[in-house]
């Protein structure tokens, strides 16, 4: 009986993981390596305290992928509660002062938790994805002989 | 071929994009609407003050309603037994829009809802004013005629650079 080639499903699945690994790296690395620097920078600052504040929320407001402002747990309640009570200060253009600085921190929680799950799935999906190279690889050389 | 593809993938996801846009929840219900009526005398006539104090909720996480306009809407089943308008300019995300509203109305147009709110014109003029503060959602609604629904980011930094 001749033995049936799966290579080519091998080889879409690993390219299709690996593309997927890949997005997910990108929307991880930009979060850790640009964004939350930033607003962390942002929210050392020891000089115009309210303005740099201001700008940390307007960066923090734009979720992360993996870490919305659209559905809350019950642990979540506190950031749904500073997303109401900073959009309310920034649209009024009233001051933030320090004493808000750990619910802004609390935002910049949530953001980095969701590039940690970005890039633990980001790894998930390069294992498997590895796992079909090697899987592909092995039927090649099988087909061969 | 190869533009043809480009083009439609860039359709479809400017088309994902407007079904997105337009996803924002809209407020079902009005939240602890509260009510007075009192008579008034202007100009040696009698007319009758309608106090109302309610609230409209925005549960969207990044939509804010601006230039929010309706009409409040008493109603009896199906009858409209009185409107009131309103005007908010915006509900943040997550936040509730206060209604301060007061109309004066005159007898034949307020009688009908003290009727619907259980009392009666001798009753009301005995006791100088009808107050309600929980009306079964049944006898009052809303209906928007105008509101634009924008970013709260794009709201926020037209703020942060209006004030700048």
């Amino acid at each position: 009986m001749k033995k049936i080639d799966d290579s080519k499903i091998y080889l879409i699945t690993a390219v299709t993981t690996l593309a997927v690994a890949v997005i997910l790296a990108v929307v991880a690395y930009y979060s850790i390596l640009s964004v939350e620097p930033k607003v962390e920078q942002l929210l050392s600052a020891k000089d115009n305290i309210s303005t740099n504040y201001k700008k940390a929320y307007l960066i923090l407001r734009d979720p992360q992928v993996f870490a919305g402002y659209s559905y809350f747990d019950a642990e979540g309640v506190s950031v749904k509660n500073s997303l109401a009570f900073f959009d309310k200060r920034v649209y009024n253009g009233e001051e933030i002062d320090t004493n808000r600085k750990a619910y802004l921190e609390l935002l910049l929680e949530r953001r980095k938790k969701g590039s940690v799950l970005t890039r633990n799935t980001m790894v998930f999906f390069l294992v498997l994805s590895l796992a079909f190279w090697a899987v592909f690889v092995q039927e090649r050389r099988s087909s061969r002989r | 071929m190869k533009m043809k593809s480009i083009k439609t993938a860039l359709i479809a996801i400017l088309g994902a994009g407007l079904v997105f846009t337009g996803c924002a929840k809209m407020p079902e219900k009005l939240v602890s609407p509260t009510l007075k009526i009192e008579p008034v005398v202007k100009d040696n006539k009698e007319f009758y003050k309608l106090s109302l104090s309610t609230g409209i909720q925005n549960e969207n996480s990044d939509t804010a309603f601006v230039d929010l306009k309706g009409l409040i809407v008493f109603k009896d089943g199906k009858t409209r037994v009185l409107t009131v308008p309103f005007h908010l300019p915006i509900v943040l995300p997550f936040d509730t829009g206060i209604i301060e509203a007061e109309k004066t109305f005159t007898e034949s147009e307020i009688m009908p809802l003290v009727t619907l709110l259980g009392s009666d014109r001798e009753k009301l003029l005995n006791e100088k004013a009808l107050e309600r503060s929980f009306i079964d959602e049944k006898n009052i609604g809303f209906e928007l005629t105008g509101c634009e629904k924008k970013n709260i980011l794009d709201v926020l930094k037209d703020k942060v650079n209006e004030k700048n």
